[in-house]
């Protein structure tokens, strides 16, 4: 039987819609995954086997066609175990599939059917947003960073059965909901402040200069004079971020993997301090 | 008959009667192709089941279950397939090994049967 399930992927720093359909042949058990994926999601096919025999659920006894749609994108990532998984278990019946075209699912899974947290989900929920699906179904560790988006329910499951109890009886799981004004204060706190710098006078009017009026500066003087300290200071007087740009930085984080695990929002100014060493490109 | 055929022919009787026991609904045995052979095509409830029949005597060195190397396993998958496109068959299927080891008198001593044998193997 066939069956269509919606995921999300990330091309760039925007998202897009991945159809997993799901076909069953006759044959001895084999999953054979199409539409250019990479080693990772090759794999999937295992940690897939594993987790739903783990779950609870019967495995299929025939040939298992996969395809991730659009089939000429690279398709890259863990994120599709749990699509592929619940592929399965909706062409085996074991998951209504009314429900599931309403919702889409990202995440990866480890072999007793946890959940595990994925790279670039807010990309991925405003592709959904602008897809107009009712929600996404994500890692519970995701789920700050997906509620960023406002819009679309964002439903965080931390195992296979849930979702399946879920998509069945609609209930169990609840949308995780976050405060923008709580995560997204006017007044964003820095661990240091401009005001800890003591002396320097000129340096100091030379940074407030810059900050307000948006110019390049440049810091010549001896080891350990401070224009490092002055610089990691400079983002604490620099205009307060507007939402657009933190969810900007936020997507950047986000696709790179280096979101903080909690919070999910980047409300400061990031400070870089690239060596000087480094080449141009 | 040569001696080798004899084994194997008086194994794969044991193992019938062995499925019958198991309330298996035996569909076909030995279908030959230009490909190869299927000993046992047997219906398990609603799966259908194909099944390799080894008989080893007691005293060698190789389990008869442990016995299915490479390219048999090959052959069985392909054989498998071929059997499912040529009589148009649909649903479930698996392949399960028995293995029968005989004493020296040619008696049946044991009988294993281990089912969907190959899960998870990549042909």
């Amino acid at each position: 039987m066939l069956s269509k399930v919606y995921s999300l992927a990330v091309l760039g720093l925007d998202g897009y819609v991945v159809e997993v359909e799901t076909d069953f042949g006759t044959g001895v058990f084999s999953i054979s995954i199409v539409g250019l994926p990479d080693v990772a999601v090759k794999e999937s096919r295992d940690r897939v086997t594993a987790a739903i025999k783990n779950s609870g659920f019967k495995h299929p006894r025939c040939r298992v066609t996969v395809n991730l749609a659009p089939a000429d994108i690279k398709k890259q990532g863990p994120a599709y175990d749990l699509p592929i998984s619940l592929g399965i278990l909706a062409s085996q019946g074991f998951v209504k599939t009314n429900s599931l075209g309403e919702y889409a699912l990202i995440g990866e899974l480890s072999l007793d059917g946890t959940i595990k947290p994925v790279n670039g989900v807010l990309p991925m929920c405003l592709s959904a947003r602008r897809r107009g699906f009712k929600g996404v179904i994500l890692p519970r560790e995701n789920a700050d960073e997906g509620a960023l988006v406002q819009g679309v329910d964002v439903m965080p499951a931390s195992s296979l059965e849930e979702i399946v109890d879920f998509l069945n009886t609609g209930n169990t799981i609840k949308s995780h909901k976050v405060d923008l004004k709580k995560i997204f204060p006017d007044e964003p706190s820095y661990e240091f402040d401009f005001s800890d710098v003591k002396g320097q006078a000129h340096v100091k009017r030379a940074l407030e200069i810059a900050a307000a009026g948006g110019h390049n500066i440049i810091m010549v003087g001896p080891p350990g004079s401070g224009k490092t300290m002055l610089a990691k200071r400079l983002p604490t007087i620099m205009p307060s971020l507007s939402l657009e740009e933190a969810l900007e930085i936020t997507k950047l984080y986000s696709v790179a993997g280096l979101l903080p695990s909690k919070g999910g929002l980047i409300n400061t100014r990031p400070f870089r301090s690239p060596h000087h060493t480094m080449s141009f490109a | 008959m040569s001696f080798t055929i004899d084994r194997g022919k008086f194994g794969e009787d044991k193992a019938v009667e062995y499925l019958k026991e198991k309330k298996f609904e035996i569909i076909e045995r030995n279908y030959k192709s230009q490909y190869g052979e299927v000993d046992i095509v047997a219906r398990d409830r609603k799966e259908f089941v194909f099944i390799e029949v080894r008989t080893f005597f007691e005293g060698n060195l190789v389990k008869p279950v442990e016995s299915v190397f490479r390219d048999k396993r090959k052959r069985l998958l392909f054989m498998v397939q071929h059997y499912i496109n040529y009589r148009g068959i649909e649903g479930e299927c698996r392949i399960d090994l028995i293995g029968i080891r005989l004493n020296k008198d040619g008696e049946v001593k044991r009988i294993k049967h281990v089912e969907d044998a190959f899960w998870g193997h990549r042909y």
